[in-house]
């Protein structure tokens, strides 16, 4: 007579010999339920880290409606790769990379006009002028600080009519190291002095976001984001890519673990008090012991196209009512790199971080 | 266009033969290398102006770039900041473009129409100067009562640009053709004095019936100017 216990009913995916071991590495798929479902029609903004650009290359080319409040002006038709190059349509708005849970809120409220930060402009030794809140959206840099302050007031007034607007967002956290204003807690995307700016440390201190602070800030922003939008639905996906640096006097890896358990745990917290939030585990489909190997380029950072389809796969699986789309495979980096390894080409201002200081 | 109906009034300048022609017009007589190269060009250009010799070579390709760009309101108006023009402002109803971006797309432009000048200058049989296209003229009203037809074929109620945006690409065309003609040697030779008023407007004294172009008063400075720099250039007194 067999004994009955708690475990004994429980679905296969309770299960990690049934749920992983006995399944082919390329089906694992760890989503077991998915509390809401996108719609071709729903408009969806992404934003987020580095690996959030992977979600909008899929939505736009899979038929949903990839909601972009801030597209290229027609005139960069005339010039092959100028839109791109400028960075229009990588994520809904051109605020490029917002790494970290507080640089989300700082962005609502900066487009709301509730933060004003006390540091709004640098100009670098040529004379161009440069958004310390996206300090690589501009190559170059913008020629005029007329110029730039006129584009970003077009950039934030379409960031608030993203938020207005979206039906679904997704976010996917990156960081929890930052670099903020000592005059006013302004949070940086990148170290002040790396692509822009210049490195005071009487003016900027480095702040390492616990798992309190980042579900503050969550929460923070999901409050705000119901009150101009109560119908917007919100997905949460944690970067699986490592840091490229760190600013604490340990070893890149200790951080990277630190840091991504801090989001994974946040995310977690914040999904099961909001019915509206849903979780998608593209940080564990590419990280897992199962495919992890495969799913890193030979700098064991870059994700490879292999490990963007599978976590792309499974989210059109979870998320969408529709077979997963066929995506144009991404090109590849060289002619001798294995199709596997072959890295996705994606806008990541942190890799700054680890390059030698101009002189 | 203003300088050949000026040359065919009055004769070239005295002293001097200057051959005239946009280089873009003969396209089909760029052959492709071995096959004639820009010997086919020079006869063609030749033939257009009606002479056999000429001592100074006279570049007046492209020039029409920033009309095509900007000249008429699309969709989307726009506007940019033009490095060291603050005083020509900002529209408040249009969406502003990063310098960089309208740069890029005039600079493509730009080489473009001038994709030809350095293998001209290489094999023209006499010196190749660059002279710099029309100014835009400062009254919308008039630009939009004479649009080039070429507009009103390619778009049915087509609405000219503010006066500022469109002088500010001219300048900013006049600036990329500069560096593509000192890149290759060619001498760049800006509008004659007196046809610009303080803000860089081609005076009214020198408007044409098409709003793009000068009329054949302004051939004729540019004719006599042309003339001036001759003499520097090839030892003719002007």
């Amino acid at each position: 007579m067999s004994r009955k216990h708690f475990y004994s009913d429980l679905p296969d995916h309770n299960f990690w010999s049934r749920a992983v071991s006995r399944v082919a590495p390329g089906d694992l798929n760890p989503v077991t339920d998915f509390p809401f479902k996108i719609n071709p029609e729903d408009k969806v903004a992404t934003a987020g880290s580095c690996f959030a650009q992977h979600i909008a290359r899929h939505l736009k080319a899979s038929g949903f409606t990839y909601f972009v409040t801030e597209p290229a002006h027609p005139l960069t038709d005339l010039v092959d790769g100028l839109a791109e190059r400028m960075n229009y349509g990588t994520f809904s708005a051109r605020f490029g990379n917002v790494y970290t849970t507080r640089q989300l809120v700082q962005l609502f409220d900066r487009a709301h006009g509730h933060f004003h930060p006390a540091e709004p402009d640098w100009q670098d030794k040529g004379g161009n002028w440069c958004d310390p809140f996206r300090p690589a959206i501009q190559p170059g840099g913008f020629a005029t600080r007329a110029e730039l302050i006129r584009d970003r007031d077009q950039h934030l007034a379409q960031v608030r009519y993203m938020f207005e607007e979206l039906n679904i967002f997704v976010f996917t956290l990156g960081l929890t190291e930052c670099w903020t204003s000592r005059a006013d807690g302004a949070v940086f995307p990148l170290c002040p002095g790396v692509k822009a700016g210049h490195f005071d440390p009487g003016a900027y201190a480095f702040v390492n976001l616990g798992v309190d602070e980042v579900v503050t800030d969550l929460n923070g922003f999901l409050d705000r984001l119901a009150r101009v939008n109560p119908k917007a639905r919100v997905i949460f996906t944690v970067s699986p890519v490592p840091l490229a640096a760190t600013a604490e006097d340990r070893h890149v890896m200790i951080s990277t673990t630190v840091s991504k358990s801090i989001l994974r745990v946040a995310c977690d917290v914040i999904e099961r008090a909001h019915d509206h939030v849903a979780y998608f585990p593209s940080y564990e489909i590419v990280t897992s012991a199962v495919n992890g190997p495969d799913y890193f380029a030979p700098d064991r950072r870059n994700v490879t196209e292999a490990g963007v389809n599978h976590a792309m796969r499974m989210f059109f699986a979870a998320a969408t009512d529709r077979p997963t789309p066929a995506v144009p495979p991404a090109p590849a980096t060289g002619a001798t790199m294995d199709r596997l390894q072959t890295i996705v080409d994606v806008i990541c201002d942190e890799e700054a971080l680890d390059r030698p200081n101009p002189t | 266009m203003c300088m050949k109906k000026s040359l065919a009034a009055d004769g070239p300048p005295d002293g001097v033969l200057i051959g005239i022609g946009n280089v873009n017009d003969h396209k089909d007589r760029i052959a492709a290398p071995g096959a004639g190269g820009v010997p086919g060009i020079v006869s063609a250009l030749f033939e257009e102006v009606g002479l056999t010799h000429a001592d100074l070579w006279v570049s007046r390709m492209g020039g029409s770039e920033q009309v095509a760009v900007g000249w008429v309101d699309g969709d989307r108006p726009f506007d940019f900041t033009l490095p060291g023009r603050d005083d020509l402002g900002l529209r408040g109803d249009a969406e502003i473009l990063p310098f960089q971006l309208v740069h890029a797309v005039l600079a493509r432009k730009v080489s473009g129409s001038l994709s030809h000048l350095r293998r001209i200058h290489a094999d023209c049989p006499a010196p190749l100067i660059h002279l710099e296209s029309p100014p835009p003229i400062a009254d919308t009203s008039y630009a939009q009562d004479h649009l080039d037809v070429w507009f009103k074929q390619h778009g049915a109620t087509p609405k000219v640009a503010p006066a500022a945006l469109r002088l500010k690409l001219w300048l900013l065309q006049t600036r990329l053709a500069r560096a593509i003609c000192d890149d290759i040697g060619v001498r760049y030779i800006v509008s004659p004095p007196g046809v610009q008023d303080k803000r860089g407007f081609l005076t009214r004294e020198f408007w044409s019936a098409d709003a793009t172009h000068g009329n054949i008063a302004y051939g004729r400075m540019c004719n006599r100017y042309l003339a001036e720099h001759a003499a520097s250039l090839i030892g003719v007194p002007a």
